[in-house]
């Protein structure tokens, strides 16, 4: 039993061609273990369901009580399994499709993981598949037009946000338990922290936000109407990332911006006004 | 100052007491204080209202007090004297120890007053006073003495919550430290406690299911119909309508009449009182109505405290003591009525299935949500559980998720079904876990902790170690499972599925007991071949002739040059080291070679390096057992001989004239019946216990009781008989720790051994249980004996034990 290196892949594919939506194709098919790992890398994951049983192996069953008796080695390939599971749930969170996911699958998954001593790897999952989506969000950001640069970053944020809230669902468990006892960032925070490093400190977003930002402040204090709330929203992100943030990114050069434009007006107020400085 | 800071230790001199500000209870009347003590006597704990000073004395004290004094009278007594009058005098409990620290617990709850030994406030309570007029205003905690030095060191004021689990941590993560990082956690932790609950739904459209429509203005309030179905009868308006329409209602009053069902409290002003009473008895909500009505009363009868600007404060009454309210306790729902929603699915806004077992509950998402953070995101994050009214949970153990069910709705474990049932509490424990749901998990950890055995050790090692937050039970059982090496090594082959970590701890264990190091080895070869049946080294040594030691340990093979320098090869007897020096496994694993050498040299030359003394290896275990082994019928080996030389310090005295065992029969002392004659070590013609009856069986027997700090591992014992005629056929042997509870040693059935008048027998015990060390002995008359005049009597003349002695 032991060295039988025979896999049974059932895939469910979602009938492209048919518009009914509830069509699927199944396939069943044998392989080894080499070309199970292939055809996993190749599956178009996102209209795809997946099912593997290894043939006289305990390795997929679940991992509960039992198998702490039955001495049931849970080992990286289980963990691989797992973490595509829920990679793909993260793309689909980040693609507004999160009706479409059963959080009972991933939140078992994600603490089967954690349970199983796969914490760092889920974690270090996490950080990659996030940042990987943050930099596709920076180059659409950076690719908005001039007059659409605010809005962009302003509805990525917003994206940002409330697929961070749906992931940390995912992994409460992890937040609970994992994170405190390695000290590692907890999740919301670690999400905040990468979208500030990949989108807001990034070299081609950091200058040109800094640029828009003054740019209308300096109109409204010309006298023309600009979309407040738009501002108050980048100013309540900045808020969110911190005060350093806020600081360094928008306070510093504000304050400098100001000072320069006041001594300007003053300047201006005093040559026009005919008053005799005594 | 008294007070030694630096150290976090301090001396409190004779007459004197020390106060600290940072030794106050949070609330005033509530609290508990946990301390380790060293001294003499008059280990001294005054309860005040305010900071005293050095001088202070209890005695002298006018102002209102409790005072808790440990080993009074010469330490022995327990006093409590509530304003310098003695109201407890209680003899021999709660006493100081002058040899080492002890630690205690004291905790004040309006009057109750508890004390307790040991580092877990709550546990081992030792004794209980509830004072009839309490004091509610003692806040400030006095460390005091009497005539001699009290030491206290690792003082911890703790607030009484319903989590004395999160106590137990605190206490241990406290330990010798300065307490200020500590005590900040521990409010982070009751603070999180404090929030959680009913009263976060109120008002809130989360998973609310049907809403209000009041005043004038038309605002819409939401709110759950189970909850609302639990306190009173909204009648049929609950079951077809999602809008219940209240025009004459203005907001303030349904505001604090949903306050009321969700948090057990609220504020109304005095001039709508009315309007509330007459909305609670619409929709039944009695309790409420009852209140409304007493206030409008008392308000009648003192017509001064009528001011209709002022606010009213209503709160239901909770039944509970200790603070804090769990769902549903402390709220004004009717339990018997939540109960019967979860059996009939009554308003239920979910169905759940189990993979494998189809529809299981019909549940209701509020209940589910507001025990479980992943349930309530699970149905509010916009997943497909939250859109559908159905939830298909896999890999769940259907008991469990069931007993889980029912502790979310009556907010208390259902002990009777899970007490006994060790795999269930598990998987219960587990699933609190995977869910989150903190309460069931601390019940859970209560729960195992209480009926802790040797035998349930292991499997709850097993699955304990996983999981995170369980530090308090692995250690306790990893405690007993060294206390018990030899049976739980034995019993079960199970040992070897625990994780390295684990079992390195238990080998490393200050407490670990074995009858031999033989069997330390024996257990690290099994554990490190994942052995499937038992072997001793012997066998794993013609096992390892026949292949590499690589194949025969897999992938525990770096495990084993770890693991044996554990067993501590210099106590074993030379003969056997020099087998073992000849042996496979030492040609085969160079570290065991070397630790045989190193133990052969030992032995035969005494250390070479002074240093390596101190190395645990050569030195004795702390708690080893003496070895009694059975040679003969009546020979002077057994347990009962030694006892009676002292241990082997002068001439055999008879031991029950010593009084240093104690024997007593079935019936009364008499001629033929004289406890002293069965240890007396010579032959009496007649000797027996009589019959008698107990719960309408007769158990006609002898107990040998080898004192209190004595135990025995029992694995062979002699009886002889009397000169009667009456052979005894059908008899049980069974030790016993407290002498209440006892565990059959060996079970005789219809057993011809003895046959002759004056003749001695002697059995092995076999088994695991010969390896559990027991304070009582007793053989107890299973079946009439062949005497048919008098079948009940138990007649021997001399009982012997054999063993593993301590």
């Amino acid at each position: 039993m032991e060295d039988d290196d025979r896999w049974l892949i059932v895939t469910v594919d979602r009938d492209s061609r048919v518009s009914d939506r509830d069509r699927y194709v199944v396939n069943v098919t044998i392989v080894n273990f080499q070309s199970l790992i292939k055809a996993a890398l190749g599956l178009d994951l996102r209209n795809t369901i997946i099912l593997v049983w290894g043939i006289g192996k305990t390795m997929n069953a679940p991992p509960q009580l039992e198998d702490f008796k039955h001495r049931a080695v849970v080992d990286s390939t289980y963990a691989d399994m797992t973490w595509k599971i829920l990679e793909h749930a993260i793309h689909e969170i980040y693609n507004h499709n999160t009706s479409g996911l059963c959080m009972e699958e991933l939140y078992r998954n994600a603490y089967n993981m954690v349970l199983h001593k796969f914490g760092e790897k889920l974690y270090s999952g996490l950080v990659l598949t996030l940042t990987s989506h943050l930099k596709e969000m920076a180059k659409s950001i950076e690719a908005a037009q001039e007059g659409l640069f605010l809005e962009e970053l302003n509805r990525k944020w917003a994206d940002h946000n409330k697929a961070l809230q749906i992931i940390g669902d995912i992994l409460i468990y992890m937040d609970k338990t994992f994170i405190p006892s390695t000290h590692k960032t907890p999740i919301h925070e670690l999400g905040l922290n990468l979208w500030r490093d990949n989108i807001i400190h990034s070299s081609k977003i950091q200058p040109r936000l800094q640029d828009t930002l003054l740019e209308l402040v300096q109109r409204e204090r010309t006298g023309e109407v600009i979309n407040r709330d738009l501002m108050r929203n980048i100013m309540n992100m900045f808020m969110d990332l911190g005060s350093s943030v806020y600081q360094e990114d928008f306070e510093i050069p504000f304050l400098e911006v100001s000072a320069d434009f006041y001594r300007g007006e003053s300047q201006q107020f005093i040559e026009c006004c005919d008053v005799e400085i005594i | 100052m008294v007070e030694k800071q630096q150290k976090k230790f301090l001396t409190v001199a004779p007459f004197e007491c020390a106060w600290r500000n940072d030794l106050r209870f949070r609330e005033a009347g509530r609290g508990c204080v946990a301390f380790e003590a060293f001294a003499h006597n008059d280990v001294t704990v005054v309860f005040r209202e305010h900071v005293g000073s050095q001088h202070y004395h209890y005695k002298r004290d006018n102002s209102p007090h409790y005072t808790v004094i440990l080993g009074s009278h010469r330490n022995r007594r327990l006093k409590i004297e509530v304003d310098g009058k003695t109201v407890v005098d209680a003899a021999g409990i709660g006493l100081c120890c002058s040899s080492a620290f002890q630690s205690y617990w004291i905790s004040i709850y309006d009057g109750l007053i508890s004390i307790g030994k040991g580092r877990y406030p709550f546990q081992n309570l030792v004794f209980e006073w509830l004072d009839s007029n309490p004091n509610c205003s003692v806040q400030y905690v006095g460390l005091s003495s009497w005539d001699k030095h009290v030491g206290y060191r690792n003082v911890n004021v703790l607030p009484l919550t319903q989590n004395h689990i999160s106590l137990w941590k605190h206490v241990n993560g406290g330990e010798y430290e300065g307490d200020e990082g500590g005590v900040e956690e521990m409010e982070n932790v009751s603070r999180h406690h404090e929030n959680w609950g009913l009263q976060n739904f109120l008002e809130s459209w989360e998973l609310s299911d049907i809403f209000f429509i009041v005043g004038e203005e038309e605002k819409t309030v939401p709110a759950h119909k189970v909850i609302l179905a639990a306190s009173g009868n909204f009648g049929s308006s609950l079951c077809n309508q999602d809008v219940i329409q209240l025009q004459d209602v203005s907001y303030p009053v349904l505001r604090a009449f949903l306050q009321y069902i969700y948090t057990g409290h609220t504020k109304i002003l005095e001039s709508q009182l009315n309007s509330l009473r007459a909305l609670s008895l619409k929709y039944e909500v009695m309790p409420l109505v009852k209140q409304c009505e007493e206030i409008t009363e008392r308000f009648k009868l003192n017509k001064k405290l009528f001011d209709s600007g002022k606010n009213v404060e209503i709160s239901y009454p909770s039944s509970k003591i200790h603070c804090g309210t769990t769902f549903p306790s402390g709220l004004p729902l009717n339990m018997q009525r939540l109960e019967q929603f979860l059996i009939t699915g009554e308003y239920s806004d979910v169905d759940i299935y189990i993979g494998g077992h189809g529809l299981i509950a019909q549940p209701h998402k509020i209940i589910l949500g507001l025990w479980s953070v992943p349930f309530l995101k699970m149905f509010t994050n916009g997943m497909s559980e939250s859109i559908s009214s159905k939830a298909l949970l896999q890999d769940v153990p259907l008991e469990a998720f069931k007993a889980m069910l029912e502790f979310m709705y009556y907010g208390e474990l259902n002990k009777e079904e899970t007490m006994d049932i060790d795999t269930l509490l598990l998987q219960l424990l587990l699933l609190a876990d995977q869910f989150g749901v903190t309460l069931l998990h601390q019940e859970c950890c209560k729960t195992l902790l209480e009926c802790l055995s040797e035998d349930t050790v292991c499997p709850i090692l097993q699955v304990i170690s996983s999981v995170p937050p369980c530090k308090l039970i692995e250690e306790t059982c990893e405690k007993k499972f060294s206390m018990h090496f030899d049976y739980c090594t034995t019993a079960s082959i199970d040992f070897v599925l625990l994780d390295e970590a684990t079992f390195s701890k238990i080998l490393k264990h200050p407490d670990l007991t074995v009858t031999s190091e033989e069997r330390v080895l024996n257990a690290i070869l099994l554990w490190c071949m994942q052995a499937k049946e038992f072997y001793v080294w012997d066998v794993v040594d013609e096992m390892i002739l026949n292949s590499a030691p690589e194949l025969l340990f897999g992938e525990r093979f770096q495990s084993i040059n770890y693991l044996l320098p554990l067993v501590r090869f210099p106590l074993l007897p030379y003969a056997l080291l020099k087998k073992l020096e000849r042996s496979g496994l030492s040609r085969m694993i160079p570290t065991f070679d070397f630790l045989v050498k190193e133990a052969i040299c030992y032995l035969e030359f005494g250390l070479a390096n002074p240093q390596g003394d101190r190395n645990a290896r050569f030195q004795h275990r702390r708690s080893s057992f003496k070895e009694l082994q059975y040679i003969r019928d009546g020979d002077s080996n057994g347990v009962l001989y030694f006892i009676g030389t002292s241990f082997g310090e002068h001439q055999w005295v008879n031991p029950v004239l010593a009084k240093r065992i104690c024997v007593s029969a079935s019936s009364p002392i008499s001629r033929h019946t004289d406890p002293k004659v069965l240890v007396s070590r010579t032959y009496q013609g007649t000797s027996f216990a009589g019959p008698r009856i107990e719960d309408g069986k007769n158990c006609t027997r002898w107990i040998i009781d080898i004192g209190q700090d004595h135990q025995l591992m029992c694995n062979y014992y002699t009886l002889r008989q009397d000169g009667s005629r009456a052979y005894i056929r059908s008899w049980n042997f069974q030790g016993s720790l407290d002498g209440k509870t006892w565990t059959n040693l060996r079970v005789h059935e219809n057993d011809q051994t003895m046959c002759k008048p004056g003749q001695f027998a002697s059995w092995p015990i076999i088994g695991p249980n010969a390896l559990l060390p027991f304070r009582f002995f007793r053989v107890l008359l299973a079946a009439p004996t062949t005497d048919d005049t008098n079948p009940w009597n138990f007649c021997i003349c001399f009982l012997e034990l054999y063993g593993y002695f301590h």
